[in-house]
């Protein structure tokens, strides 16, 4: 035997799932596509040039603009990031609003350049962002063009991120919850109680998701601030989606059940509670973490169409999905097609957690070949 | 793609559509180059489809069809010819537009460049062939026109009139308590027949306003009902109509009876009931295509003696979706659209179809609107809370906020930069326009709004937020129905943010309608906003200017307590009693000098309170028509109180 | 096979009641009635309606009855009479409406699932015979795309492209000039033209997870003895393939006849509003937002007792083809 293969043999179980794990690319590239996601919905404020606040009406619609590393428009090589304005034009008639780059006014970017002072996790008052205007007095930047009000697109985007990244993790935590306990039950003593619980699945299942949105989204009070409802529709859709990961957890146990190593802790006399969570839980953790990734970015998709369908998160309220429901109309499609990125940054998330999903199943059986 | 949320009945009522034709003179609208086709000379008395069914027996002659005086329709550029498809788009529920646009058939109608005034200068009469006041203002006597049938072509007479306000309008299961088109000042109005052709509408004391009332939309209820059609469904007429309509799988015959003849509103539903409208229903709104075909016994020429319409065929399809109605007009689908900008003629997607335009072969039409203002501010002065109340109620406080928003900002930002900074005042083009009222506390200037701020609550906490009476920080909530007007989120978002400025905390809260309507109405409400109505329809929609019921959000109590004679609701102030006495002064008035007087003296305390916070009024809106659909006038006013377009007689558009 | 039958059918009844208490309860959920959005919608046409006339047409709807009793009135009649009431805001029996745009839903739902098998079948067992080949990655991402996109983007942004492309406005089901012609070859090919888009966005979010399952199960059963004893055989890959591990891992094709219908109509809703499309999703969303109760509470009733019905029947087809399934539920 090779020297790998031996020491397969003697890793501890999850040092085999990583090893299977890594050899999903796709895979490791969405874990590292989520980690970067991730630490910026974290540092949202410092990677944003520009708070959620800050409106330029004048600049409503203005398109990306290019970062430029050298100007070479004096002749010589002037090197130092920076970007072009815009000159605007609002056709009387038509209306159409369109933005021309001014090659004349140059505007100087920098690294950690201050802007609109925040308060880092609460805690540490600053004024830098990562990056922004040299000059914070300035015309301001918009890397990825303005939305229809004239907010930054990109600072949005940012900022969305805590939103639309985090309703998925709180939602699946609370699904997650129901579904073992449920399933576990459900799974383990068999019988009237399965049965029971089979039923309930049955029927969870057999509700078209949308009215219970739609009711139970209704329901909130509406005097609750949006964080409040935030929570509450998270809880909501959380609701909906564990009979999923209850069923899984269904299967495991039946199947577990038979196992010789249930059998003989049973016969040690170790109390059912503890022979569940203790012994028959753990060895089937991976497959649930596989399941529960898969869970989340139908979570992150079911905010967008609420948003869209405005049961969700509204405007002013900044997610990705009510940036989203901005865009979507013929207008901003024709007018500022840039506006659909908040789609791309979905499409992006949602991939790389089916990938990490993916991977994280093929590796959840690490003793097989 | 915001708010687009399906069209609902209400919204698309509570944006209204409106008001008419303004340009007699004879340009052709928009920039075609193309020549409209010459109608032809010898185009006879009737449309080509009708004279062969005459031929082949099917129909009477012409001349049997139409009244002895049929209404003689002035084009609005040229006399037209007979053919075409008029294509456009609805809403499934959107009756009132159908309404608007293809049945504004009223006993009397609104004239073309109309301006909200008193008097009867700008009613013309239109199913009636003319009508007569007493002296003293209480009998309103209408004369028909002889000869004149309705679709199916039995005779139009008095006995359906007496049968729509006796039998439908004051049938207490239909309507427990009669409605408002058969009120006069609060009292039921009689039906007083003289001949087949004649009668007399008697109002127990004079009123003024009687007439404005029946060219409204609501006045259509006088003109729809065919008694020879729904006397069968009517129990008073026939006993077995509860049994006809749980044959049809209805629980009661009121259920059935209105689904039929539409009662109000809901005209529509039924492809059999015959009308007096240009066109009759062919298949209905709840099929995927409203079809309607020319009615061959419509009761308007034009002035070489042709009967209307010109246009053969109206064929809306059904589509909920504002979105998808853009797309249809994109494709040059929409021969003509003037319906209320929940739909898709917004500033936002002008420029979108003016790149479709010549492509598709369409233009736009200028439009004012009769609303005053995208958005009215209202705080609650019946607030429950003392303080509250106490603060919403200082003038000082209301002006401070008022200087204290930065409009051009918010027209810059949500409005295409289109629009005019404006309070809750009459318009430019209304009869009773008071520039100081559409232009007080415009402003934008912190230090004033801080002046005035000050004078009221001077003192602030740490964070720089003003306390209150109480002592507390001045926080509140302002809610409001994003589906009514998406860009109302952002628009309260940047008030929010000029409040701050200035010390003022407030939230912003999002609801559906019905929960709003329901926090209205039990007064649980601190501050909202809705949709500026009434600047030309001033003394038909006068909510924002003096509170007559709970439909102004700024003083439900007051207005219960009106509308129910103090049965309920609470006292208003003295300035707001002598304003609903002087609105009940305009109507008991018959003399249009005394009613302008009074209008204007109601209009000036409205003005010196300051109740209602105005924003912006619109200056961009339009409408489009393709550039062979003709006699469209070059502007046009979009209202509910003014059904646009009907008013600008939709039975001579042509093609050509 | 029969007593397994007879005991699924027998655990319906509870769970189509409980469905049918929720689809009322739901409903009744947001605050306020049919008439608070009637009395302001009156309102704002310049016709406030007084109390004595919303007590009235109350007392017309039956909402002045309490819930218990108005539930078992709408039962009552949905059991003898196959009546679901009134819809308020259309004046008309519900079912009447639901006859109109049951069938479309239908034939859109059916029409999506043979799209999702069409696409699923072939990406699935290439990606699982060829695991972590490119050809693997490719195929589960372009599966997952389809998965990623938010359904509503998607149906907009189709409808934009055919719009530049082939011009055409592609929303609704038929252009106008076929909207009440008879059927004919043209409008065969116009509603063919209309449905392309709501089938391939429906269909997409399907196809991915078909995709996986599939996939999944797949390789479970390639990596059991009798696939590994067939290869020692010398059977061809080909052969071995199809002759069992395909058949076994077709087993959630067949589940999905289950849980494709609510998933559909919850999706459909929002394709529906995008495209105009006169299915029961907008209805129902119709419904719901002017809480139209007997309306919507029916729609949520049918879908569910429709996907209640498939579960079992896909469950019976299931247990018909492999008798595991069968000794799982003793």
């Amino acid at each position: 035997m090779t020297q790998p293969h031996l020491a397969r043999h003697s890793a501890s179980p999850w040092r085999l799932v990583w090893w299977r794990f890594r050899r999903h690319r796709l895979a490791m590239a969405g874990a590292v596509v989520l980690a970067v996601a991730y630490l910026v919905a974290l540092f949202a404020e410092f990677v944003a040039p520009y708070s959620t606040e800050h409106q330029q009406v004048d600049h409503g619609g203005a398109p990306p603009q290019t970062v430029k590393v050298v100007d070479t428009s004096s002749g010589g090589w002037d090197w130092g990031l920076y970007v072009n304005g815009y000159t605007d034009h609002v056709d009387e008639e038509t209306l159409e609003i369109t933005y021309e780059v001014d090659h004349e006014q140059r505007i100087p970017l920098r690294f950690f350049a201050e802007g609109e002072p925040y308060k880092l996790f609460g805690l540490f008052e600053t004024d830098r962002h990562l990056i922004g205007p040299a000059d914070p007095d300035g015309p301001p930047v918009f890397f990825l063009g303005a939305t229809v009000n004239g907010y930054d697109l990109f600072s949005r985007i940012v900022h969305g991120s805590r939103v639309s990244l985090t309703i998925g993790l709180v939602g699946v935590a609370a699904s997650f919850l129901i579904g073992v306990v449920l399933g576990g039950i459900s799974g383990y003593f068999g019988g009237w109680v399965d049965t029971a619980i089979q039923r309930l699945i049955e029927f969870f299942m057999s509700i078209p998701t949308l009215p219970l949105w739609l009711g139970l989204a209704a329901a909130v009070p509406t005097d609750w601030g949006p964080m409040q409802r935030y929570f509450t529709i998270t809880v909501i859709l959380s609701v909906i989606a564990w009979t999923d990961l209850a069923r899984v957890v269904r299967g495991r146990f039946m199947a577990l059940r038979e196992e010789d190593f249930v059998t003989a802790t049973a016969l040690d006399g170790v109390g059912r509670p503890r022979l569940i969570f203790a012994h028959m839980l753990p060895s089937f953790t991976s497959h649930l973490i596989a399941s529960a990734t898969l869970a989340i970015p139908a979570m992150i998709l079911a905010e967008t169409a609420l948003s869209f369908l405005g049961l969700g998160l509204r405007a002013p309220a900044v997610s990705w999905g009510t940036l989203l429901e901005e865009a979507q109309n013929f207008a901003t499609l024709e007018a500022a097609p840039w506006l659909l990125l908040p789609g791309a940054a979905v499409v992006v998330i949602v991939l790389s957690f089916n990938f990490v999903g993916d991977g994280l199943r093929d590796a959840a059986d690490p003793y097989k070949s | 793609m915001t708010g687009r949320h399906g069209l609902t009945r209400r919204r698309l009522l509570a944006s209204g559509i409106g008001l008419g034709a303004v340009a007699a003179t004879p340009v052709l609208f928009g920039c075609s180059s193309r020549e409209p086709i010459e109608p032809d000379a010898a185009k006879g008395s009737e449309a080509p489809g009708l004279a062969e069914r005459v031929d082949a027996g099917e129909l009477p002659p012409v001349g049997q069809r139409l009244p002895t005086q049929p209404l003689v329709v002035e084009p609005v550029d040229r006399v037209g010819a007979y053919g075409g498809i008029w294509r456009s788009v609805i809403g499934r529920t959107e009756y009132s537009y159908l309404y608007a646009m293809l049945g504004y058939e009223n006993l009397v109608s609104w004239t073309p460049g109309w301006s909200g005034a008193v008097g009867t200068s700008e009613i013309t009469p239109n199913v009636a062939e003319s009508y007569e006041i007493s002296d003293d203002g209480t009998e309103f006597t209408f004369r028909l026109r002889e000869g004149m049938k309705w679709s199916d072509g039995e005779p139009f007479t008095a006995g359906d009139v007496q049968f729509a306000v006796e039998d439908v309008m004051f049938d207490t299961e239909l309507f427990p308590s009669p409605g408002k088109s058969v009120l006069s000042r609060g009292n039921p109005i009689e039906f007083r027949p003289i001949d087949e052709l004649s009668f007399t509408l008697v109002t127990a004391q004079p009123d003024g306003l009687f007439l404005h009332l029946l060219a409204h939309p609501l006045g259509q209820v006088y003109t729809k009902f065919p008694r020879h059609y729904l006397e069968r469904f009517h129990p008073r007429y026939n006993p077995d109509a509860k049994q006809l309509a749980a044959d049809e799988g209805f629980e009661n015959w009121v259920d059935y009876f209105e689904k039929l003849s539409g009662l109000v509103w809901f005209t529509g539903q039924n492809a059999d009931i015959p009308t007096l409208w240009p066109w009759h229903f062919v298949t209905t709104l709840d099929s995927r295509q409203v079809k309607l075909e020319r009615n061959p016994y419509y009761w308007k020429v034009d002035p070489d003696g042709s009967q209307l319409p010109y246009i053969d065929e109206v064929t809306y399809d059904v589509l909920d979706d504002a979105e998808a109605m853009l797309s249809k007009a994109l494709n040059g689908e929409v021969s003509m659209e003037a319906g209320p900008d929940t739909r898709f003629t917004n500033p936002a997607n002008k420029p979108l179809l003016a790149k479709e335009r010549e492509e598709h072969d369409f233009d736009f039409v200028e439009v004012t609107e009769t609303r005053m203002n995208i958005m009215c501010v209202y705080l609650n002065l019946t607030h429950k809370d003392p303080a509250k109340r106490e603060m919403f109620n200082n003038l000082d406080f209301r002006i401070g906020l008022s200087h204290a928003i930065n409009r051009q900002d918010i027209i810059d930002a949500t409005m295409q930069r289109q629009g005019e900074p404006y309070q809750a005042a009459p318009l430019p083009d209304s009869a009773f326009y008071d520039e100081e009222f559409a232009t007080q506390y415009l402003e934008y200037d912190v230090d004033l709004a801080n002046d005035h701020l000050d004078a009221a609550y001077p003192d602030k906490n740490a964070d720089g937020v003003r306390l209150g009476p109480d002592g507390e920080p001045i926080s509140f909530v302002v809610e409001f129905v994003p589906d009514m007007r998406p860009e109302w989120a952002e628009q309260l978002e940047m008030i929010r943010r000029f409040w701050r400025e200035v010390g003022v905390d407030v939230a912003v809260r999002d609801m559906d309608d019905v929960l709003f309507a329901e926090r209205k109405d039990n007064n649980e409400h601190d501050a909202c906003v809705w949709h500026g109505d009434g600047g030309l329809d001033v003394l038909q929609q006068p909510k924002n200017y003096v509170v007559q019921d709970a439909g102004s959000y700024y003083a439900v109590p007051w207005g219960m307590w009106n509308s129910t004679g103090g049965a309920e609701g609470e006292e208003p102030p003295e300035n707001t009693l002598r304003q609903l006495q002087l609105l009940k002064d305009i109507s008991a008035s018959t003399d249009p000098a005394e009613q302008q007087r009074l209008a204007t003296e109601m209009l000036t305390i409205a003005k010196e309170q300051f109740h209602v916070i105005g924003i912006a009024r619109e200056t961009a809106k339009y409408f489009i028509a393709k550039n062979d659909f003709r006699n469209v006038p070059q502007r046009m006013i979009q209202g509910w109180t003014y059904p646009t377009p009907g008013p600008t007689r939709p039975e001579q558009y042509y093609i050509g | 096979m029969g007593k397994y039958v007879l005991r699924r059918i027998a655990y319906m009844a509870p769970t189509m009641f409980a469905i049918s208490v929720v689809s009322f309860v739901i409903i009744q959920l947001p605050p306020g009635d049919y008439l608070t959005q009637l009395a302001s919608g009156l309102r704002e046409r310049g016709e406030p309606a007084d109390q004595a006339y919303l007590d009235a047409l109350s007392a017309r709807y039956g909402l002045d009855e309490p819930m218990p009793v108005q539930y078992l009135q709408w039962m009552k009649g949905i059991l003898f009479h196959g009546d679901f009431g009134m819809s308020f805001e259309w004046n008309q029996p519900v079912s009447a409406l639901l006859a109109d745009t049951l069938p479309f839903t239908i034939a859109l739902t059916l029409g999506t699932l043979l799209f999702t098998w069409i696409v699923a079948f072939p990406i699935g067992i290439y990606s699982a015979v060829r695991q972590y080949s490119l050809g693997d990655y490719v195929a589960t991402t372009v599966g997952f795309i389809g998965l990623a996109i938010p359904n509503f983007l998607l149906a907009l942004v189709l409808v934009y492209l055919s719009r530049m492309l082939f011009g055409g406005s592609f929303v609704g089901v038929f252009s106008s000039e076929y909207a009440h012609a008879p059927w004919s070859v043209g409008r065969f090919l116009d509603l063919l033209s209309h449905l392309w888009i709501p089938v391939i966005v429906l269909g997409t979010a399907g196809t991915a997870g078909l995709i996986r399952i599939l996939r999944a199960n797949l390789l479970d059963e390639l990596r059991r003895p009798y696939v590994v004893a067939g290869r020692a055989r010398g059977m061809g890959e080909r052969r071995l393939l199809i002759r069992y591990p395909l058949r076994i891992a077709l087993n959630p094709f067949v589940s999905t006849i289950g849980w494709v219908l609510p998933m559909l109509v919850s999706g459909e809703v929002v394709v529906g509003t995008v495209l105009a499309l006169p299915t029961t999703g907008p209805l129902l969303l119709g419904a719901l937002r002017s809480q139209d109760m007997y309306l919507a509470g029916s729609i949520i009733l049918i879908v569910s007792v429709l996907t209640v019905i498939g579960t079992l029947l896909s469950d019976l087809v299931l247990a018909w083809l492999d008798p595991r399934v069968r000794h799982q539920y003793r």
